[in-house]
Parts: structure tokens; C-alpha cells; sequence
């Protein structure tokens, strides 16, 4: 049997993670890491208890994400972030990938769209959910 | 003068005593007296002179007094002379008074004195009135002469058309203006009805005669013909002219040419309707701009709520739907179930409401992007099962779009979105209509030289009441029920396509369908967007970084390319490649068949042909190149003979 993926989220919003938490918990093929309220502490969870897939709030207070991002990448290239965001915009999404990200994952998209999005990020694939990707594909 | 002051008397008896007595009782101022003895000297006299009365003696040898009498009336000059004639024998006088009448009298010797000078003076005085008469009526005659050749001249002279005709419609008279103005030689002869078109004649004759004789004058627009057949617009006058028993003798015309007053009077016409059509139409576009300047002050509005709502609904909502998903999941009894369908339900709605919101924040990365355009029969290919999926099962949804049309100065996602609202609700329209279908149109739009292209959705569907034709472009104006729609569709066509500086109209009618028109200005030159080349091209990416690869995967993919993970087939029409020896490889590529296309990643050089695109390249470079690559094959390089290529 496959390894689950374990996905971890970082958002300051806790209604939230701990929804995600719950639906991770029914989605077959997937396992809740848990979930970190600050940027700040990302790189030390990821050393102390290793993920595979981090979805990672653009909207962080205080911190730049894209910035989180660009470092948690090069540091653990084998985890693969994906934005997550309710501001879906062209330049966030291009951003995003040139940062490092596996992908883009609108809060205003369905939520199976949002367990797809770590599944294909987790495949080796570039995830964009619809709403980002109606966003992302004028610019193509 | 002495005829004018007195009168001459001539005295004709060849008795000198008879002479003596005469001028005795004749000697007054009044009376120039003139004798002779006989009537041949008598006749002389006559000849060289007028007399106001003759003496005349019947009884003189050789001529006596009758057949002087005969040859002084035989004279013109003379004949109506009064003679009295003088004789002592009154049987005489029966061939006196059966000689003559009229300026004859007689009187018998011995002469009474008295009744001499009376007969004599009454004569005089007859004479004196008869001079002054006929001085009068010489005067008068003259006069009227005068006033004649003045009123001629006159007539001759004015710039008016003016005649004389009789009842019978007969010209008696036509002055020289008339001439001129029918092209009528001078002596040429006319009648009215030969020089006015057949019906100003009608009237003419009808109207105009029959008020002139109970006004005495008519006057209105009439026309004259000219001889070459032409035309001439006038305004005229006919004056009825009697005689003093009130019997019509003639009529009298006077026309005046009014063909500039005329001309100037319709350019003066066309002129005014020209104005009344510009303020009119000026008004309208007034209108218009002002609808949509209240419709843009709405969407402004909107789109500064929706940036921000649209991320807190993202975040509210998130949870809550996850929520729900466990609990779907939970096998709740049923009327639980039923409350959490009615919450999805809910939380369904507010999802696309957010989303339609969303797309109304003014986002400067997609205003960046207005530099794009659209190139509408790739753009068809690469959305037509994106769009065909928005519509009911079962309505066709077909294009027709005209080849060769310049690309559309619009983006492509906004134009996808635009395009997708409407075909969406074409296909609702017509989810009740028997055979019901879709139709996307593209054409060049007529008029604004070429520079706009038509896009048509069209259905034939429901079609729309007037009402919701006016209301449909407003915010949160929706005719679905708020569980199916949020009301911000068309807005935000109206809003895409006002971006882009083009507009919509609507043609629709309640159950025969709904044709939205958009039109669009096209961009002529530069790179388009929406070069896709066709969707069944199939291609491999070989690059080491996951990540790398994954994003040139889905920007092929977003081309229409099929990706492959690995392989060497020959019908590969895209390699990406990378390494040391990927140069050689591409090139080996490149020939191998016609049409491929080879992008090459990390390298700074590439074989002809090929697209490189260096290490780390930006998201857009790497569109840039695959863009390049995908367009470029089968193309020309560029002037510099070298292939085109994008270096990050």
C-alpha cells in the first residue's frame, strides 16, 4: 500500500485548518500533519517531522509568504508547497511558481478541488485549481 | 394765341355797305371779323383759317350763298363749320332748312342788331368750349400716352415675369423678364397653357381665375415650364381686370422665380433635419454614455467590495464547506442530512457569488495583461470543451468564425470568461427549448474601417422581455432564482468587454432566442495570443528538475500539446530538452520530421530552429518560449537569419 501524503498547513486562519484537518482525515490516501499558525515556525516543523505536500497561506500577517516560500524550498526540495489563497491573481500565481511553489489552490474553489491539487503536487504534477487556473492560463 | 381769346368770324356778302352794317353790330373784342365778297374768297379764307361761325349771304352773282355752303362742307376741315345764312326773301328759307341741320341757322333781312350778336355770340361761345374740348382731350390724350409708355417701360423693365391674358387663357401680352425666363425668341408666339407645366396651369386656371374674380387677386407657389421643358418654380399673382360695367376683360399674371429661394430653402431644410439628427443622435450617445457611466460607477464599486470580500469569503467559506464534506461523510440521519444539503446548498451559492465577485477587483496584473489579444480560431480550438461543458446536455454548441480575422485587442481570459457567461446562459435559455442550440459567431464588424470584430453568442432560447434587456448588464441583477445564479455574469461581460474599449448589444425577444453582440477593436500587429496550433500534437519533456518539468508540462498542455513522460516516437511534434549534448539532439530532432518544435532549457545556444530558454527562467519566459516555439514552427526566422529564441 502507498504511503499516505502528509500534508501540512500553514494559515493563520484556524476555522480553517482545523476544517481541512477533519477532511484530511476522511480523505483515503492522505494523512493531517497538522498545522502551523506563523511562517516562522515552518522550517523548523518541517525539520522535526518531514511532510510531503505544505499548503501554505498567501496571506500570512506580517510575514512574506512568497519570500517563506522561496526559502522552504530550497531548504527541503522535496517537500512541495502549494499557495493557497482567496486572492487569486495572475501575478501571485506566476510569483508563486518562480518561488518555488508546486502549485496554486484558491480558497474559493471546491474542496475536493483542493485535496486534487495536493494529490497532483504530490504526483510530480503542477497544480493549479480551477479558479487559479482560469487565472493562470490567460497568461500562459 | 387770337383763336384761343377770340372768335373768328367770316362775313361773306358782295355788297361793301352790307359789310359797313355788319361790323357796326359785330365791333366787340370778343370777335376777330374777316369779310369777303364772295364765296370763292370765302372758301380761300376757310382754307388758310378756322372760323367759329360764317356770315353767308344767299344772293351773290356767280356762286351764290348755297353752293358756297355745298363746297365749305365738302371740305373736311370745314364741314362742320356753322354757317348762318342771310337772305331778304323768306321763301328762301324752306331751302335753307332743307339744305342742312346741325351748325346751320339762317336769319332774314333787314338784320335785327340784337338778334345778330346773339346768334353770332352763341356761336362763338360753341366754338370757344369746342377748342377747349378738344385741348382738353389732347391734353388727356398726351397724358394717357405718357402714363402708357411709362407703365410699358415698367412692365419691360422689371425682373418679374408679368402677362396678359383673357379668359380663354390667351397671352395678349408678355414682357420681356417673361420671355427671357421661358427661353421665348421675342416674337414668338404663346399661349398660358404652352408656357406653365400642365398642372400649375390646372390650378391656375381652376383656383387662381375663380378666386380672382371673387377677391379680385390670387396669389400661391406655382411654375412656369421653360421652352427647353424645364421647370421653373414661382411665386405668382393673377389680378382680375373689369371694365366699368364690371364685365372681366382681361387678367393679368405677375410671377416671380423663387428657384434659389426654393434651393435655399431645402438646404436649409436638409441643414435643420442634418442638426435635429446630430442633437439627436448626440443626445443618445449622451444617453448612452451616461448608462454607462452609471453601470461603470456600479462595477468600480463592486469590484472595490469584491477585492476584499472575495478573499474573506474564500476563508469563511473554505471552512465551512470542508465542514460539510465530513459531515456528508458521517451518515447522519436523514433529516440531518437534509439540513446539511440545505447548508451546502447555501455555502454552493455564496462559492460562486465569491468567485463572480472576485473577478470584478480591478487586478493590475490582469490590466497588465491588456496588451494581450486574442487570435479567435485558436482560442476557439483550445475553449470550445471548456465551453461546451457550461451548456446543457444536449445543446449543440457550434462556431462559425470567419478566417483570417486580426486578433481581438482583449485577453484571453477575459475574453474566455465574457464568452463563458454567455454561452452559459444561452444554454439555460434554451434548456426548455425543443432543438434548442448555441452559436459563437466571429466576424469583422461592419463599418470603423475594418478595425472591429463582431463576437456573437446566439441562442433560441427564451429570449428576454425588454425589462431584462435594459436591467441584465447590472450588478446582482439576476432573472434565476439565487441558488442557481448569482446575478454577476453579464456584469462582468459588460465589464470585460468595456475594458478592452468595446461594447454589447443585445437583440432578443421573449421565446425567439437572444443574440449578444460584442464588438471588439481588433489589434492588428504583434505577437496574438491564442496561436495555439491544433490540440492533437504530442510532445516530451525531458528536463531533471520535477518542478521544472512540471510547470513546462502544464504550459504545453495549456497549448493543446499532449505530454508525454518519456519516449522517441516519431509522430513527437515537441522536445524539451536539456544537457550538454541536448544542442546536437534538437537539431537531430528538428529534422527528423517536418513541423516539430524544440525548446531547449538551461543552454544559452541552440541549433536553428530551436527555442532556448536558460536555467531558472521566470514562469513567463518559459510561456514566452513555448509560445515562441509552438508559433515558429513551420515559420521563417527572423530577419537576422537566426532562430527566434527567448532568453529569460
Amino acid at each position: 500500500m502507498k504511503q499516505a501524503i502528509r500534508l501540512l498547513c500553514v494559515d493563520d486562519n484556524e476555522l480553517i485548518a482545523q476544517a481541512l484537518s477533519r477532511r484530511v482525515a476522511r480523505e483515503p490516501g492522505m494523512a493531517w500533519s497538522g498545522w502551523l499558525a506563523h511562517g516562522t515556525e515552518l522550517d523548523e516543523s518541517l525539520r522535526r517531522d518531514p511532510v510531503d505536500v505544505v499548503l501554505l497561506d498567501v496571506d500570512l500577517p506580517g510575514e512574506d509568504a512568497f519570500e517563506l516560500l522561496r526559502r522552504t524550498a530550497e531548504a527541503f526540495p522535496e517537500v512541495r508547497v502549494l499557495m493557497f489563497s482567496g486572492h487569486v491573481r495572475a501575478d501571485y500565481i506566476d510569483r508563486a511558481i518562480e518561488c518555488g511553489a508546486w502549485g496554486y489552490v484558491s480558497k474559493n474553489d471546491g474542496t475536493d478541488d483542493v485535496m486534487k491539487a495536493v494529490a497532483q503536487a504530490h504526483a510530480g504534477e503542477l497544480a493549479l485549481s480551477p479558479d487559479a487556473r482560469l487565472t493562470h492560463n490567460e497568461r500562459r | 394765341m387770337p383763336s384761343a381769346s377770340k372768335a373768328r368770324v367770316l362775313i361773306v356778302d358782295d355788297l361793301p355797305a352790307k359789310h359797313l352794317v355788319y361790323r357796326a353790330i359785330l365791333d366787340n373784342p370778343e370777335f376777330e371779323l374777316v369779310s369777303v365778297r364772295s364765296g370763292p374768297e370765302a372758301l380761300r379764307a376757310l382754307l388758310d383759317q378756322e372760323f367759329a361761325v360764317v356770315l353767308l349771304d344767299v344772293n351773290m352773282p356767280d356762286m351764290d350763298g348755297f353752293e358756297t355752303a355745298r363746297m365749305i362742307r365738302a371740305r373736311k376741315k370745314c364741314a362742320h363749320t356753322p354757317i348762318i345764312f342771310v337772305t331778304a326773301h323768306a321763301d328762301e328759307l324752306h331751302a335753307v332748312r332743307g339744305y342742312a341741320y346741325g351748325a346751320v341757322d339762317y336769319m332774314l333781312a333787314p338784320i335785327v342788331p340784337e338778334v345778330l350778336r346773339t346768334k353770332v355770340g352763341v356761336f362763338a361761345e360753341l366754338y370757344r368750349r369746342e377748342q377747349q374740348i378738344t385741348r382738353q382731350a389732347r391734353d388727356r390724350v398726351a397724358h394717357a400716352e405718357v402714363q402708357r409708355a411709362y407703365l410699358a417701360e415698367t412692365l419691360e423693365a422689371t425682373t418679374d415675369f408679368v402677362a396678359r391674358f383673357d379668359i380663354e387663357g390667351r397671352v395678349q401680352y408678355m414682357n420681356r423678364a417673361g420671355r427671357d425666363l421661358l427661353g421665348l425668341a421675342p416674337d414668338a408666339a404663346i399661349s398660358l397653357a404652352g408656357c406653365m407645366p400642365p398642372w400649375a396651369y390646372e390650378v391656375l386656371m381652376s383656383e387662381g381665375v375663380r378666386a380672382a374674380h371673387e377677391r379680385g387677386t390670387w396669389s400661391r407657389e406655382s411654375a412656369l415650364l421653360r421652352v427647353d421643358g424645364t421647370e421653373v418654380p414661382v411665386s405668382q399673382v393673377v389680378v382680375v381686370h373689369r371694365d366699368p360695367a364690371g364685365r372681366v376683360e382681361f387678367y393679368t399674371t405677375i410671377a416671380r422665380d423663387i428657384t434659389d429661394a426654393k434651393r435655399a430653402a431645402e438646404e436649409l431644410a436638409v441643414h435643420r433635419r442634418g442638426l435635429e439628427s446630430l442633437v439627436q443622435q448626440r443626445t443618445a450617445e449622451l444617453e448612452a454614455s451616461n448608462r454607462r457611466l452609471r453601470l461603470a460607477d456600479r462595477m468600480a464599486a463592486v469590484g472595490t467590495l469584491a477585492a476584499g470580500l472575495g478573499h474573506d469569503m474564500g476563508n469563511l467559506l473554505m471552512p465551512i464547506r470542508l465542514r460539510l464534506d465530513v459531515l456528508e461523510g458521517a451518515g447522519l440521519p436523514a433529516a440531518s442530512a437534509e439540513d446539511v444539503a440545505a447548508i451546502r446548498k447555501a455555502s454552493d451559492y455564496l462559492q460562486r457569488m465569491t468567485r463572480g465577485l472576485r473577478l470584478f477587483a480591478l487586478d493590475p496584473a490582469s490590466a497588465a495583461g491588456l496588451d494581450e489579444s486574442t487570435r479567435l480560431p485558436a482560442w476557439w480550438e483550445e475553449v470550445s470543451p471548456f465551453l461546451r461543458n457550461a451548456v446543457p446536455k444536449g445543446v449543440p454548441v457550434e462556431a462559425r468564425i470567419d478566417s483570417g480575422l486580426p486578433a481581438v485587442a482583449i485577453p484571453p481570459h477575459r475574453f474566455t470568461q465574457a464568452v463563458y457567461n454567455l454561452v452559459q446562459n444561452a444554454g439555460e435559455a434554451c434548456r426548455d427549448t425543443q432543438g434548442g442550440w448555441v452559436r459563437v459567431t466571429a466576424s469583422l464588424a461592419p463599418g470603423a474601417g475594418g478595425r472591429n470584430i463582431l463576437v456573437g453568442v446566439h441562442d433560441n432560447g427564451a429570449g428576454m422581455t425588454a425589462e431584462v434587456r435594459r436591467r441584465c448588464f447590472e450588478p446582482f441583477y439576476t432573472t434565476k432564482s439565487r441558488g442557481l445564479s448569482t446575478g454577476l455574469g453579464l456584469a462582468l461581460v459588460h465589464a470585460a468587454v468595456a475594458q478592452c474599449g468595446g461594447s454589447v448589444e443585445i437583440t432578443s425577444e421573449p421565446g425567439r432566442g437572444t443574440s449578444f453582440l460584442l464588438t471588439l477593436p481588433s489589434r492588428p500587429a504583434g505577437p496574438a495570443r491564442g496561436s495555439t496550433p491544433p490540440a492533437t500534437r504530442r510532445g516530451v519533456v525531458q528536463v531533471k528538475d520535477a518542478r521544472v518539468r512540471a510547470y513546462i508540462t502544464s504550459v504545453l498542455r495549456n497549448h493543446g500539446v499532449e505530454v508525454r513522460a518519456m519516449g522517441n516516437d516519431p509522430d513527437l511534434a515537441v522536445a524539451v530538452m536539456e544537457g550538454a549534448t541536448c544542442a546536437e539532439r534538437a537539431a537531430e530532432f528538428l529534422s527528423g520530421a517536418p513541423g516539430r518544435a524544440a525548446i531547449l532549457y538551461g543552454v544559452a545556444s541552440g541549433p536553428p530552429g530551436a527555442v532556448t530558454v536558460p536555467e531558472r527562467a521566470s514562469p513567463a519566459a518559459i510561456r514566452e518560449a513555448v509560445r515562441t516555439a509552438l508559433g515558429a514552427q513551420g515559420e521563417q526566422t527572423n530577419e537576422a537569419g537566426h532562430p527566434a529564441a527567448v532568453c529569460g
